[in-house]
């Protein structure tokens, strides 16, 4: 089964936006809603999300920000825990489908109508700047305060794995963003998104002063020549990985020369 | 007349070479006993070709015996395990067997085994049965001048090798001297020494008619009726040849090294076996333009199994094309400075992509892309490849052929072991050593610069332009001026549109990309772009980019040539990126990776003007832009026009 959400329209997400700036920090806990009277359900496709649904899907999330330390502003370290174990529980919870979840306005209205607190704490406002409009109202999905969780653990996701969202902890939001943000051409390719992010977990090591992050932002320079003429949706997971694991064995041999 | 029934061979008063003895004379070869067995038998074939005969058919049918000949097959074994009372058990298997293989070797528009059934009848014009049926090493009658392969007429070995009883059937048909059609039928067999009560026997045997002291074929009628009875395929009108017939052949995988554990080929493995081995090692005599050749045919259990060729096989076209070459006059003559004397001619193909497969080359040595020159002799069966160091590409190589100076045959035929599968300069002297010799060393020297092997020894030369310094002793020279592809300053014209080489050349290469997408492979693919627009409303066209980006060796080096064409005096920049997965050019490549770099023009007259950027006075002409080749990337060249 899976639930549609409400839509909220652009003009009222661009209102509530600005609406954000307006009400003094800590205090946005009193915009939550259920409901607006300025935004649409998909016609067909599932069920519509109930109050019940929301509420629910509400408390977990807020559960999580308490355990980092809500309302007390988060350190990096609790900013990075509380994406990891969102994305697990807006994954599972949500029901959402990818086409459901491809819908920036579904985004726009959890973050600006359902959890303006705890995204107003995620991403506190910028002093003179004020909020990021993209991590609110989700004109770039992979920006997204909640929406780009989603799509990392829908992507990272291994349902052979004992734990299927083991690989969203294995690493940081610049790394991953390097995939899912930076090289569209790759985070296209689910299947071998996990395969890079498994390989990294496999060979942490910074050998002779090259750090693994420098291995794997390289590998990924190299595997973006390969995608110009290899369709790797046609590869199996076998020789997905190997091909990763190839491309990154040749990325350390050459920055360790 | 006798009943046919098993003669075993006596020893003599005078002694005699034991059956295993006899076997042990071929060496022990390299080859498998399948390959061995095609190159034997085929030259064996070759070399009895009728003189007016254009196409000798040569086939290879690997068949099990159908219930309607069983009988037969097991009543000839029974009475060979009754009669031939040494302790081996292998004739008495096959009697018992469920089921009997056999193959099949056949020739047809060849002489076939004429000449005297005994081997003490004096001498005579024909010899063919005396050589192959009943003697070892006969020489007698065969010209040392004639280019042909079988010398030594050791072929038959391998038949008996190939038999896991040592045992087969000769059925043969030639014209006899006085005009009229002969056929004959016999059976041999070599088998271990043995005692027969008191008597020792070497172990050769043969079925057929028993005399006192030797054996006389079936003959006619008889002989066919043989045949016939063992399901066995006759011959049409007055065709002549011979068909031998391998039985229970034994079809280890040639692959596998000799173990007690060996895996059998199935029939159907062992038919490709044999068609690839057919295709390796007889392809320049079976090239179809040649006046006359041999055909082969393959069949596994009446299935025709299909024999590669140059028109389906990359690297056979280009082994092909290289021989075309070497007797076409578009060949490179070797030469030997002392005693001067040219060795043969020598031409060679480049591959690109080309790669080998099959188990039946890889016993040639030869294996993925390849690095080989086919060496030739006069009878134009494959003698080896030789192997030369690899390109550095792995999907680049190159086929080569050496054939042998017509009048050097004799020396290089000596220089070869019974199995004709190498030139030795050691089992020579003096000159012929030399000969022999020094052809190794120029074989080895062409395809280290092949290779690219030799480049990358020489020393290091440093690229510098020489443009500036042919500038300034221009004026030397009488005649019309010009800057040669010096640089010019352009400082000053800074206010001309001048095109930004990066991303509007790259643009410009998508829209008119046609280049091979979705190449797999690790091939890497090749994407030409349009030129773009320069210089608005200049006097000539914008340089034209002809075809697709192709392949080639510059300096040992592997390049992409793209051919352009320049309308007139123009001023043009060549450029070449990686396209990433993107779709946009590569904006820093990735720490040690290679990138595609312009390494100059080539110009009409096969000279190469380095760098990037070509100075043209003059009317219309067509330049080929070499780009540095890089594995497994995409590559967008593009010529933009400078200022």
């Amino acid at each position: 089964m899976s639930l549609l959400y409400p839509r909220l329209l652009p003009a009222e997400a661009n209102r509530l936006f600005e609406v954000l700036h307006q009400v003094p920090s800590g205090a946005h806990e009193n915009m939550v809603a259920y409901q607006s009277t300025r935004a649409v359900f998909a016609a067909t496709g599932g069920q519509r999300a109930s109050r019940d649904d929301l509420q629910r899907l509400r408390l977990s999330v807020l559960a999580v920000a308490r355990a980092q330390g809500y309302p007390e502003e988060p350190t990096n370290a609790q900013g990075a825990a509380f994406d990891r174990a969102v994305a697990r529980v807006l994954h599972e919870q949500s029901l959402l489908i990818p086409g459901e979840a491809a819908q920036r306005q579904i985004w726009a209205f959890l973050a600006l109508v359902l959890l303006p607190d705890v995204c107003t704490w995620r991403w506190p406002a910028k002093p003179g700047k004020g909020y990021t409009g993209d991590r609110f109202k989700s004109t770039d999905l992979t920006r997204h305060a909640l929406g780009r969780l989603w799509t990392r653990a829908h992507v990272l996701r291994d349902p052979d794995a004992d734990d299927p969202y083991h690989l969203l902890a294995v690493m940081g939001e610049a790394d991953l963003d390097q995939i899912m943000a930076r090289r569209s051409a790759l985070a296209g390719s689910p299947a071998l998104v996990r395969s890079i992010v498994r390989a990294h977990a496999e060979d942490p090591r910074d050998a002779d002063g090259v750090p693994s992050r420098t291995v794997f932002r390289q590998s990924l320079i190299r595997l973006l020549r390969l995608t110009a003429f290899m369709d790797l949706d046609a590869a199996s997971a076998t020789d997905l990985y190997a091909l990763v694991r190839g491309v990154r064995a040749d990325t350390r041999r050459a920055l360790e020369h | 007349m006798s009943r046919p029934g098993w003669y075993a061979q006596p020893f003599r008063a005078d002694g005699g070479i034991t059956a295993d003895g006899l076997l042990n004379q071929l060496g022990r070869p390299s080859l498998s006993r399948l390959s061995l067995l095609v190159r034997e038998a085929a030259q064996n074939s070759w070399d009895a070709r009728l003189p007016e005969q254009e196409v000798v058919r040569f086939r290879l049918d690997l068949c099990t015996v159908g219930a309607g000949h069983a009988n037969e097959w097991r009543r000839l074994f029974t009475s060979a395990a009754a009669q031939i009372r040494d302790q081996d058990p292998m004739f008495r298997q096959i009697a018992q067997a469920g089921s009997i293989r056999y193959l099949a070797v056949s020739d047809r528009g060849t002489t076939g085994l004429g000449g005297p059934t005994r081997s003490d009848s004096g001498r005579t014009e024909r010899r063919e049965w005396l050589r192959f049926v009943l003697n070892s090493g006969d020489r007698e009658g065969v010209s040392t001048g004639h280019p042909s392969g079988g010398t030594f007429g050791y072929g038959k070995g391998a038949f008996y090798r190939l038999s896991r009883t040592g045992c087969i059937f000769i059925h043969t048909r030639f014209r006899r001297e006085d005009g009229a059609l002969e056929s004959r039928f016999i059976g041999s067999a070599i088998r271990k020494a043995f005692w027969d009560g008191g008597i020792q026997r070497t172990g050769r045997h043969w079925w057929g008619l028993p005399e006192k002291d030797h054996c006389e074929p079936l003959r006619n009628e008889l002989a066919d009726a043989a045949a016939g009875s063992l399901g066995l395929a006759g011959f049409d009108a007055d065709e002549t040849g011979t068909t031998v017939i391998v039985v229970d052949p034994d079809l280890t995988d040639p692959s596998l090294p000799d173990s007690e554990t060996t895996e059998e080929l199935t029939v159907q493995d062992a038919g490709i076996h044999l068609a690839d081995a057919s295709a390796w090692n007889l392809w320049p005599i079976l090239l179809p333009e040649r006046r006359v050749r041999m055909t082969v045919a393959v069949t596994a259990n009446g299935v025709t199994v299909p024999v590669p060729s140059p028109d389906d096989d990359a690297t056979l076209a280009s082994f092909a094309d290289a021989y075309r070459k070497a007797i076409g006059g578009q060949s490179e003559t070797l030469v030997c400075g002392n005693p001067r004397k040219d060795l043969g001619s020598f031409a060679y193909d480049y591959t690109y992509g080309a790669s080998v497969l099959s188990p039946a080359a890889r016993e040639l040595g030869i294996e993925g892309a390849p690095h080989h020159v086919c060496l030739l002799r006069g009878p134009e069966l494959v003698t080896r490849y030789y192997a030369g160091p690899e390109r550095s590409t792995p999907d680049a190589g190159y086929a080569g052929v050496f054939k042998v100076a017509d009048d050097l045959d004799g020396i290089f035929s000596q220089s070869e072991p019974p199995t004709h599968d190498v030139w030795e300069y050691r089992q020579l002297k003096g000159r012929e050593a030399t000969f022999v010799r020094t052809t190794g060393r120029r074989l080895k020297d062409r395809c280290d610069a092949l290779s690219g092997a030799q480049a990358k020894r020489q020393v290091k030369v440093g690229r510098y332009a020489m443009s500036s310094v042919s500038q300034r002793l221009g004026h030397l020279l009488a005649g019309p001026g010009g800057t040669g592809t010096a640089v010019l300053d352009t400082t000053g014209r800074a206010g001309d549109s001048r095109t930004r080489a990066g991303a509007s050349g790259v643009d410009a290469g998508m829209s008119g990309g046609a280049g091979p997408d979705g190449d797999g492979q690790g091939g890497g693919g090749i994407r030409s772009g349009r030129a773009t627009q320069g210089r608005p409303g200049g006097p000539t066209r914008r340089p034209t980019l002809v075809s697709e980006p192709t392949f080639d060796v510059v300096a040992g080096r592997p390049v992409l040539v793209q051919r352009v064409v320049v309308h007139g005096p123009d001023r043009i920049q060549g450029l070449a990126y990686v396209l990433t997965g993107d779709g946009a050019a590569e904006d820093s490549p990735p720490v040690g990776a290679a990138v595609p770099a312009v390494m100059g023009w080539r110009t009409a007259d096969g000279g190469i003007v380095p760098g990037d950027v070509l100075q043209h006075e003059g009317g219309p002409m067509e330049v080929e832009l070499i780009v540095t080749a890089v594995a497994d990337v995409v590559v967008d060249i593009s010529v933009v026009r400078q200022s």
